[in-house]
């Protein structure tokens, strides 16, 4: 069964170029291709598609169309996945995106799209309830924590990074508990010692922290 | 009631009364208190005919005199004339000292009328006229009452009643010449008594009046008033003394007579001192308010606080004229009306400019004594005005280039986003197809070379865009910008935005790039270990923001513009507002800022349109050229009418 896609993007050479990419897919087939936000909103809801590509910057506003459709879409049509193709390698962009939870998300720069398949990796990934982040984002935010002399991910303990990794497939602190059998209270406290080994303790906002050290996560396992 | 004042030409030619009057009023007034002193002193009924003599002429002469003082120094008060005019009226005390009972009768009735015009007199300074509505009812009244009881006690009295201790001729004194029925002496005396108590009552009134004046809230006022409501208030004790004293001790009355005089005479000194020292304190002011126009914002709100002070007058005004609405228009926007011609108690001064109408200073009228008080004042007041013009002009052509710059970096940004950017992705997108497609190995290998180096070009062309205009910025306002810039620094950096929102573009930008200063200035500074910690606010002054580290700090002195402070401070200073460094060694670094916020909405969707059009010509050069600039160029017009403005003057004031 092939996944059903459908593209939004108002850059002609964007279109060409992605549309080209997934026609030497055999198991993703483009059922329908936008150049704004109102026509890729009416094409979901017609077509009921299993994975949306979209750019971040679209009109009418031409600002973060694609991050909030993709935020709407968590509630309207949660099964769907969403793979954003980005042209900013802003970890921002990609924070908003995960902020509420990694499933069925891809933060993808542009460039990638005719990466030896990996465009194709990234739309099977989030239809299958998975997320990929680019690199090059990780790379940036690693960039940052590198030079913040401090530990990264191998100081963590084992049991603190299978914390890491259910925080970044998005579960709550109850659900993690619920998981791994143990008090939520623990959880806390295993995600306090990360946040403050990944440096993040600074941050006011809690899911920012959760988000950061859910790419850091993931950037680690990319890697 | 405001004098014509005008600067230059004009000036000169305000109405002096003519050469002779003035020196005629002086010989007159002496000829005629000489003839007065000379008829009083031979008089056979006066008990002290030479004492009566001299302080007459000298109480005669010092009115006239310093009548003529003040009229040669404000040629259009009635304050001089009225002054002189009264002078005049001590003349009246010669028939009095007369043998013959028609003179005598006369006589007296001259010093019933001269204590009435004293009244008013006192009342009518600084200005030479009645201020207020209350004023004039309570002179009227009395006068009225006094001329009455007065014709009564002429009518039915033999004997008039004794003047007090001024015209003393114990039993020698003539009889009324026109008494008209006989028989009523009761009567006469109580009409006697009223007109005593009517005259007190006047007396203590005035003495009121001039002291309330006294405490005006206008120092100038105060200044004016203070000696001659020390000098009533000595003369109303003398008075009622007098009227009370001698007929319970009869051997005090040489004593109280001498009382008299000399309060009498204190008055038109009292008057000329007064005078003299507001004219000082004018002075003062005038160089006060030149002294702090240099250290003052200006705006016309602040010039007005500035004279304000200066005069010490909380209640002058400075209108300003609005062609809009032709009127002017208090410091709050509320249209004002300039006082009109006969208003005793205020008066206007209209500012002009090439003709037109620019502002109006609304004063107390006692600064008219001063002409040219009158117009440096004015003259003060408009260059300080052009001097807030001026100023505002330039705070405007900085928040215009500060918006002019954001647009251009916006849409440089965007040039670079979709045209440059996207066309190399397409070179990309090509290149992996035909790398893909080549059947030469060695072909293959070169073309994959080409594409990683486009893709480095993509990556450094996108953080140039980044560098010129963060699109997280852009989107979502300080708060997402900042949080990116602390996403990616060395330094943990928290961000407490407080849910401030959007403001305008060119705020957010240079609010940003300050921001950004400060932050690579702390991770080069601060040392190891330092976090900062940014705090963005809103309240009615504007936006507020906040880097602190809790490095090793620096002397700020020491430093002084150096580290990119001085590009913070201009960045900071073209939106309109302020930077502040707090640190010293060992206890961190706080750059706090504030600025006033130019809107909420954000970067317009103009901007964006703008932006995307310019964007669409980089990729097809042949679509129409975008004009750009509509909001800047309508603001240019509506300023140029005011920037061609030339040389100031003052015009005619208010009458």
């Amino acid at each position: 069964v092939s996944i059903r896609a459908v593209l939004g993007e108002d850059s002609y050479l964007a279109r060409e170029g992605i549309q080209r990419a997934l026609d030497e897919e055999t198991d993703i087939e483009l059922v329908a291709i936008c150049e704004d936000l109102e026509s890729l909103r009416a094409a979901i809801d017609e077509v009921q598609p299993d994975v949306v590509l979209t750019d971040i910057r679209m009109p009418p506003t031409n600002t973060d169309e694609g991050i909030r459709l993709a935020i709407e879409l968590r509630s309207s049509h949660p099964d769907i996945g969403v793979v954003v193709l980005s042209q900013y390698a802003d970890p921002l962009y990609a924070m908003k995106l995960l902020e509420a939870s990694s499933d069925r998300r891809a933060y993808l720069l542009k460039e990638r799209v005719q990466d030896h398949g990996e465009l194709s990796r990234a739309v099977s990934a989030v239809a299958a309830g998975g997320s990929v982040v680019d690199p090059r984002i990780v790379e940036e935010l690693l960039r940052a924590q590198r030079q913040r002399e401090s530990s990264q991910l191998d100081d963590l303990t084992p049991r603190e990074q299978e914390v890491l990794g259910l925080v970044a497939e998005g579960l709550s602190n109850a659900a993690i508990a619920e998981r791994l059998v143990i008090t939520k209270r623990a959880v806390e406290r295993h995600v306090h010692a990360i946040f403050w080994k990944l440096s993040l303790d600074g941050d006011s906002h809690d899911v920012s922290r959760r988000v950061k050290a859910a790419l850091l996560y993931l950037a680690g396992q990319a890697g | 009631m405001a004098t014509a004042l005008t600067s230059g030409a004009v000036q000169r030619q305000r109405r002096q009364p003519r050469t002779f009057v003035l020196p005629a009023v002086a010989a007159v007034g002496i000829a005629a208190m000489a003839a007065t002193a000379w008829t009083i002193a031979k008089s056979q009924t006066l008990v002290w005919p030479t004492e009566m003599a001299f302080w007459n002429a000298a109480t005669g002469l010092a009115w006239i005199g310093a009548g003529i003082f003040i009229w040669r120094g404000r040629p259009t008060s009635p304050m001089g004339p009225l002054a002189a005019g009264y002078g005049f009226a001590y003349v009246g005390y010669a028939l009095s000292a007369s043998t013959d009972r028609l003179e005598f009768t006369l006589g007296m009735t001259a010093w019933a009328a001269t204590i009435v015009a004293s009244a008013y007199v006192y009342l009518a300074v600084p200005n030479g006229r009645l201020e207020s509505r209350l004023e004039r009812w309570f002179m009227a009244t009395f006068a009225l009452c006094a001329a009455g009881l007065w014709l009564g006690i002429l009518a039915v009295s033999q004997v008039l009643p004794a003047a007090g201790v001024e015209i003393e001729c114990a039993t020698r004194c003539p009889h009324n010449a026109i008494q008209l029925v006989s028989g009523h002496t009761g009567v006469g005396r109580a009409l006697a008594t009223a007109l005593a108590l009517v005259l007190a009552l006047l007396a203590i009134g005035v003495a009121m009046f001039v002291f309330s004046k006294a405490r005006s809230p206008s120092r100038l006022r105060r200044r004016t008033m203070t000696p001659l409501a020390v000098g009533v208030i000595l003369e109303v004790i003398a008075f009622v003394s007098q009227l009370i004293l001698p007929p319970v001790y009869p051997g005090a009355k040489q004593a109280v007579l001498i009382a008299t005089y000399l309060a009498g005479l204190a008055i038109p000194a009292a008057l000329l001192l007064g005078l003299a020292s507001g004219r000082a304190f004018a002075a003062r002011s005038l160089g006060r308010i030149a002294m702090s126009a240099s250290e003052t914002p200006m705006t016309p709100v602040a010039v007005q606080d500035l004279i304000r002070d200066a005069l010490a007058d909380p209640t002058l005004v400075l209108a300003l004229w609005s062609p809009e609405r032709s009127g002017y228009l208090d410091g709050h926007g509320a249209p004002i009306e300039l006082p009109s011609h006969d208003d005793p108690q205020r008066t206007a001064i209209r500012l002009t400019r090439d003709g037109s109408p620019l502002a109006a200073l609304i004063y107390d009228p006692a600064l008219d004594r001063d002409p040219e008080f009158v117009v440096a004042l004015g003259g003060t007041t408009l260059m300080m005005l052009e001097n807030a013009r001026l100023v505002e002009e330039l705070r405007d052509s900085r928040a215009r280039t500060a918006e002019s710059a954001q647009r251009e970096r916006l849409r440089v940004e965007r040039d670079l986003h979709d045209g440059a950017q996207q066309r190399l992705m397409a070179i990309q997108m090509k290149l992996s197809l035909a790398e893909r497609r080549a059947s030469d190995a060695g072909l293959s290998g070169r073309l994959e070379e080409i594409r990683t180096e486009t893709v480095e070009a993509i990556d450094e062309l996108r953080a140039l865009a980044h560098g010129i205009y963060p699109s997280a910025l852009h989107d979502g306002g300080l708060a997402d910008g900042l949080r990116s810039l602390a996403m990616r620094s060395t330094v943990p950096i928290s961000v407490n935005d407080e849910g401030i929102g959007r403001c305008a573009g060119a705020v957010e930008l240079d609010i940003y790039f300050c921001t950004m200063e400060a932050v690579q200035n702390a991770s080069r500074h601060a040392g190891p270990g330092a976090r900062i910690k940014i705090t963005l606010g809103r309240d009615p002054q504007g936006v507020h923001f906040q880097i602190a580290d809790d490095g090793v700090g620096m002397d700020t002195r020491a430093v002084a513009e150096g580290m990119g402070l001085l590009s913070m401070r201009d960045r900071v200073g073209a939106v309109g507002g302020e930077l502040q460094i707090i640190s010293s060694p060992g206890h961190g670094t706080i750059v706090r800022g504030t600025v006033p916020d130019g809107g909420s909405e954000g970067p317009s969707q103009a901007d964006h349109d703008e932006a995307r059009s310019t964007a669409r010509f980089v990729r097809s050069p042949d679509a129409p050229v975008d004009p750009g600039g509509a909001g800047l160029r309508s603001r240019g017009t509506a300023r140029s009418g005011e920037a061609t403005a030339t040389p100031a003057s003052i015009a005619e004031g208010a009458r």
